[in-house]
């Protein structure tokens, strides 16, 4: 009897192409996704060493980190001439090296974690990297996907391999069906509450369980986007058959006897039922409510019915102080009923909540209303592919009629590096993965939530429970 | 990449838990080429003053902290993005070494293609380290990656953990790329492999 396996172990070994003499492992890489943020950076380290791209149909580029927002009608306005450079550098580089890029102006062009999965770039079964943290997103698929730095950006391009060490496997079972109201960011808000934003770290998280069975292909790459944020390497769901119907007859998936041939090697993805994790997280998410961050880091989450904590309650002096700080650059006080909390930006996008089924759920709830006075509302698509379904789907109308701007694609304020950001002590209700200290502009204040729950904010101008407008 | 053996130089104290990379190097500079010195980036908002001007109550702005070498954290360093700016920002400021209780993953990734030593001690370790750096008269420590050891006048000889395979990387300061490149017999057969026993990861159709 062979030894039961985690589907992350089967998918390592499948991949192991030596075991170095340091007791690292040099791993293949089957799908690469290259961004603007880092393409100059890695394109300019191969240059000075005379190094090639060894497998460029393996990688997948986008321009997304820099990009401006606003229309694309006349030149691009970009933040500076820096900016310039590094969407100029993305095209260079990949025309030269013969990968394909989606660069502005290409209709298919968005943000790297929304496109690779829209493609079909992104398939189960295979390693998956990307100079980004967020490549954790693509674990939705039941690849092995996670971020790496610019320096392994360029080991990737050159070798297509990368060296690493084994991390230990964690399993989080999630319990359903989950309540009504909430959504796959509520579910992750609440775990990383629950195991702290470093309880994932050295370990690669699989989520199982009925509460994961029933999550879309959309909602399952935002819990597993999220999986950086508890320091998991990577997040990962097996492939079933809602994973397939997704990929299938995506521009660059398998098609005809290849799709039957991998279609029967992804059924076999899964761990097997005895295999043993390092360690073990269980969520109840019958009870839950919707969630959102009061902090300056996605664990320092609540329900929204809840209020501020109070320092003066935590027992160890490290998390106190940690607590404090956080409360006194968000400027919210003690006891503060979260609901009471007024807002002045509304975000909605990201590479963990710009998908079609976010921009749907957060229609749902504006439909017929308008945003409050003083607020200031973004739509930002993940994609030219998102947008393009949206307006056929006429959502971009009803945003507008609410008051928001409906934006081009990229990842814009969500972390805030192409010139779009908040002024120092503004407020945003955000549906990305950071609310970091100075994350969306210097001093703003960043609250994260589901679509569903930025939606009620922009409407009452206040953080607000959803299901009371539902 | 220089070979890293042993370093002496004053450290910092930073007694903060879950210091993340934005906090190390904000997004407003992430533009920047890296032929430019980043370190007037480094932990820029926490620095500076709203109005610019450097803020003496942060301590890598008081001597001798000014010319820290070594910087010891809270637990959960370099947490957040990837970007290979933070330990770029932190290798220009001068700093050669980082002792924390846990670092990220990808953040220790970066720092050791960056030959920066990424030491992981004991909470209770890294609480005596802390309090010998709070004085400049102990704030001189020796990281010694030979012997896997922090040495300093206050707290003695500690011993520190680091994979046997990133001490290795270190101490040789080797080129990763050219030791992988010498490795293309072996990438090679094993993509004939994966070619035959799963195609469709190797036959991608659309894009252009």
């Amino acid at each position: 009897m062979p030894e039961p396996r985690t589907l992350y172990a089967k998918i390592w070994d499948a991949h192991v192409v030596e075991t170095l003499p340091d007791g690292r492992a040099l791993l293949a890489v089957d799908r690469h996704l290259l961004h603007d943020g880092v393409a100059i950076y890695a394109f300019e380290a191969l240059r000075a060493k005379g190094r090639g791209v060894r497998r460029p149909d393996l990688t997948l580029a986008v321009a997304d980190h820099v990009v401006p927002t606003g229309p694309r009608t006349g030149a691009i306005p970009y933040e500076d001439d820096d900016a310039r450079r590094m969407v100029e550098q993305i095209e260079a580089g990949t025309r030269e090296a013969g990968i394909t890029a989606f660069s502005v102006g290409d209709r298919r062009q968005g943000i790297v974690h929304v496109v690779g999965p829209e493609q079909g770039f992104v398939l189960p079964g295979t390693v998956t990297v990307c100079g980004d943290s967020h490549t954790s997103t693509h674990g939705a698929f039941g690849a092995y996907a996670f971020g790496i730095g610019i320096t392994e950006v360029g080991h990737v391009l050159a070798t297509q391999t990368i060296k690493q060490q084994k991390s230990k496997a964690m399993r989080v079972s999630l319990r359903g069906p989950r309540a009504r109201g909430t959504t796959a960011k509520d579910l992750v808000l609440a775990l990383m509450q629950h195991v702290g934003i470093a309880g994932g770290t050295g370990h690669v998280v699989e989520y199982q369980g009925s509460a994961v069975d029933e999550l879309s292909m959309e909602e399952r790459m935002t819990l597993c986007n999220m999986s950086i944020e508890l320091g998991a390497r990577a997040g990962l769901v097996a492939p079933d058959e809602t994973t397939f119907a997704y990929l299938k007859g995506r521009p660059m998936a398998p098609s005809g006897a290849l799709w039957d041939q991998a279609l029967a090697a992804w059924r076999e993805l899964r761990s097997d039922p005895d295999a043993v994790f390092d360690r073990e997280v269980e969520l109840d998410a019958t009870k839950l409510a919707p969630h959102v961050t009061w902090g300056t880091n996605p664990g320092q989450a609540a329900p929204i019915t809840a209020a501020v904590p109070d320092p003066a309650a935590i027992a160890d002096p490290a998390a106190r102080a940690g607590i404090a700080r956080a409360i006194d650059y968000m400027g919210l006080a003690a006891g503060q009923k979260l609901s009471e909390v007024k807002i002045d930006h509304v975000f909605i996008g990201s590479c963990t909540n710009g998908r079609i089924e976010d921009l749907r759920s957060a229609v749902e709830v504006i439909r017929n209303r308008r945003v409050a006075p003083g607020v200031t509302a973004w739509v930002v698509p993940g994609s030219g592919s998102v947008k393009a379904q949206a307006e056929a789907e006429g959502l971009d109308e009803f945003f507008r009629a609410a008051g928001f701007d409906w934006r081009e694609p990229g990842c814009s304020m969500c972390l805030a590096m192409n010139g779009e950001r908040l002024q120092p002590g503004q407020r945003s209700a955000s549906t990305s993965n950071r609310n970091f200290e100075g994350r969306q502009g210097r001093d703003a204040r960043t609250h994260l939530m589901s679509p569903a729950m930025a939606a009620a904010a922009a409407i009452t101008g206040r953080l607000t429970d959803v299901r009371d407008l539902l | 990449m220089e070979p890293f053996i042993r370093h002496t130089g004053i450290a910092a104290p930073l007694d903060q838990a879950d210091v993340n990379t934005d906090m190390i190097f904000p997004q407003r500079f992430l533009r920047r080429p890296r032929s430019s010195n980043l370190a007037e980036c480094c932990f820029h908002s926490v620095r500076h003053r709203p109005d610019g001007s450097l803020d003496p109550a942060f301590i890598l702005n008081r001597p001798p902290y000014d010319r820290a070498s070594v910087l010891v954290a809270g637990r959960n360093f370099g947490s957040g993005s990837s970007r290979e700016h933070a330990p770029w920002t932190l290798y220009d400021f001068g700093f050669r070494a980082l002792l924390s209780p846990l670092f990220a993953d990808i953040f220790k990734n970066n720092c050791l293609n960056n030959g920066i030593v990424p030491a992981t001690l004991p909470e209770a370790d890294i609480r005596r380290c802390l309090a010998a750096a709070s004085d400049p008269r102990t704030a001189e420590f020796t990281v010694d990656l030979e012997a896997c050891e922090v040495r300093n006048a206050a707290v003695g000889t500690l011993r520190f953990e680091i994979a046997d395979a990133d001490r290795r990387r270190l101490l040789q300061g080797i080129d990763e790329i050219d030791e992988t490149l010498g490795r293309l017999p072996q990438i090679e057969r094993h993509e004939q492999e994966a070619r035959a026993s799963a195609p469709w990861n190797h036959a991608r159709s659309g894009g252009n």
